[in-house]
């Protein structure tokens, strides 16, 4: 089975995520999932890997998909009832790459959440 | 390459973010550029404005007013206009913001009607711009989004880089960075 190819981004959000995190990713989902349709979902198949701090995040998206789920993340407004917005700051093809580019924007690598490498 | 925004007066963000979202400088209504909207009754005082109204009329007016840049907020350009801002070398400017507020059937309505004038203002020889026009925090976008939602509209990679990027050369003048 040929292994899908992945593009990592670094999101940062308006306001800081507080509250489950798990929620919140269910939420974001949700609302990636009415900007793009069902099929765009299967095709972007976003995944929040972890995040840096409350406000920042990594999302992985399939090579194919990762211009929508740009675009989308833009077009989202809101989560959960609360207003939102998400900047796309940048995107690599390794996890590394972003948490370094991360490190000069002056956060800290926290704790990531499941699906971590 | 460098990237540039707009944003409308309203629209409050910190200085460093201007740069984290991968732009080399965000123009603010009122304060790096004038604007001059339909119905406010206010002329322009500088040489250089952008107009954003809907009526073509008072448009071509702006465009022999010296008007930088329009936006024309129906997305419905007609051929009269089209040259005239051809002529004048005025830029289209498509504000972003007006796709990523909307939902559903309005935003795709907008998106259709903003990929139509694009087709035409391209085959017309426009010089077109793609900003976010954000009137807050909100509604900005970084430089990546701003290229994929112009592409969502039907510009092409190269289109979109470019057009985002040379608007500096219109509203900045050459002793902006």
């Amino acid at each position: 089975m040929m292994r899908e190819k992945r593009r990592y981004l670094l999101v940062e959000a308006s306001t800081p995520v507080r509250g489950d995190l798990d929620e919140f990713k269910k939420r974001l989902y949700i609302s990636l999932m009415d900007c793009t349709g069902q099929l765009g979902y299967h095709r972007i198949n976003p995944h929040v890997i972890g995040f840096i701090s409350s406000e920042m995040f990594i999302l992985r998206a399939s090579l194919e998909g990762t211009p929508s789920v740009i675009a989308a993340l833009a077009m989202v407004k809101s989560v959960a009832g609360s207003e939102v917005a998400f900047y796309t700051l940048k995107s690599s093809g390794t996890l590394r790459a972003l948490r370094d580019y991360a490190k000069t924007l002056g956060r800290t690598v926290g704790q990531s959440t499941a699906g971590q490498q | 390459m460098d990237y540039y925004d707009l944003v409308r007066a309203t629209c409050d963000y910190e200085p460093y973010f201007s740069e984290r979202l991968g732009f080399t400088k965000i123009f603010k209504a009122g304060r790096d550029v004038e604007m001059a909207i339909q119905g406010d009754g206010l002329r322009p005082k500088g040489s250089r404005f952008i107009a954003v109204g809907r009526d073509m009329g008072w448009l071509a007016n702006m465009i022999r007013g010296g008007a930088k840049a329009l936006v024309v907020e129906r997305n419905d350009a007609d051929k009269k206009l089209l040259a005239a801002m051809r002529d004048h070398g005025t830029i289209l400017l498509f504000p972003m913001s007006a796709v990523t507020e909307l939902f559903g059937l309005k935003r795709t309505r907008t998106m259709y009607f903003m990929h139509d004038m694009l087709k035409e203002a391209t085959k017309a020889g426009v010089r077109v711009g793609f900003v976010s026009l954000a009137a807050s925090r909100l509604q900005m976008c970084s430089y990546m989004q701003l290229v994929e939602l112009a592409k969502l509209i039907g510009a092409s990679e190269d289109q979109a880089r470019s057009a985002i990027s040379a608007i500096n050369r219109e509203l900045g003048g050459s002793n902006d960075a």
